[in-house]
């Protein structure tokens, strides 16, 4: 007896982006450094290539990044042909006739990149700066949605 | 006598004694960088804490003790499913001995942009008071 399979395999655009989400790493432009260490805290938190994290949501994708102390005007998320580039300065304010005791924190010119998987970005893309972080928010396209389905229990 | 000793305090805050750094870590948060300057009359920690909330911030002097506590939430909780993930989220915590020289009641703090700002002004030293003798 043959069984006749109704279900496919999901070889869409819903499992291509999650794939493409999952080797999101492996594709960045400039890999961040600290990403290859325990912990990133340990270090100053602001690199030339700051470290990102990034949540998939029903509709959207997120990018996410620390910018503490980097103010909007200093910051600049652009798109050019699918590739998605963070740029900006840190600036540390000197303080006048003050002896510095300890310095952990760089002034420094950032810049990360990374080619956007496709079914995100084609849309407008919304970014926010919010008690120093920043984040991008992607729509996915129509056919990548995550659409929940209700369960009634009985 | 006192303006002696506050100054003998001051001139070992230069060195740096004041506000240095205490030994003791927690393990469930992260170390926060800081900057710490001095001035004539005051200290500055500076302190890069991003994604924490105003109510989140705890300063507190305690036996000779400056510690800031920062409570950071798990944002991506109800967010979504993290798939890629370079940098952790966790409460931040850094502490520091600090002097006698420090007025520890005037400590003020600022947050913005992620970055708290922490002010310890120094202890002023008392004026010699001239007290006027009067002729009955």
């Amino acid at each position: 007896m043959t069984t006749r399979t109704m279900l496919t395999p999901a070889s869409n655009a819903v499992s291509n982006l999650r794939n493409e989400l999952d080797r999101l790493f492996d594709r960045v432009a400039t890999p961040s450094l600290g990403a290859m260490l325990p912990h990133p805290h340990f270090l100053d938190s602001m690199r030339a290539n700051p470290a990102i994290n990034v949540i998939e949501r029903d509709d959207t994708v997120i990018v996410e990044a620390e910018m503490p102390g980097v103010s909007a005007k200093d910051l600049e998320v652009s798109i050019t042909d699918r590739i998605l580039t963070i740029e900006g300065t840190r600036n540390v304010e000197l303080i006048d006739n003050a002896e510095t005791i300890r310095r952990e924190r760089s002034a420094v010119r950032f810049e990360r990149s990374f080619r956007l998987p496709e079914g995100v970005g084609d849309e407008t893309i919304e970014a926010s700066l919010e008690n120093g972080i920043l984040a991008i928010e992607l729509p996915k396209s129509d056919l990548c949605r995550t659409h929940r389905v209700a369960i009634t229990q009985r | 006598m006192t303006t002696n000793t506050t100054n003998k305090q001051i001139n070992s805050c230069t060195t740096g004694t004041c506000v240095s750094e205490s030994a003791i870590k927690r393990p469930q948060s992260y170390r926060a960088p800081v900057d710490v300057y001095e001035t004539e009359d005051r200290y500055l920690v500076v302190a890069d804490m991003p994604g924490v909330s105003l109510d989140g911030i705890e300063i507190s002097v305690e036996d000779k003790m400056l510690t800031i506590d920062a409570t950071v939430e798990d944002r991506y909780l109800d967010l979504g499913r993290v798939r890629h993930q370079e940098y952790g989220i966790a409460d931040f915590h850094r502490s520091f001995r600090i002097g006698s020289g420090i007025s520890a009641e005037d400590i003020v703090a600022d947050y913005s942009d992620g970055v708290l700002q922490v002010t310890l002004p120094k202890v002023v030293p008392a004026k010699a008071r001239r007290i006027e003798v009067r002729t009955a």
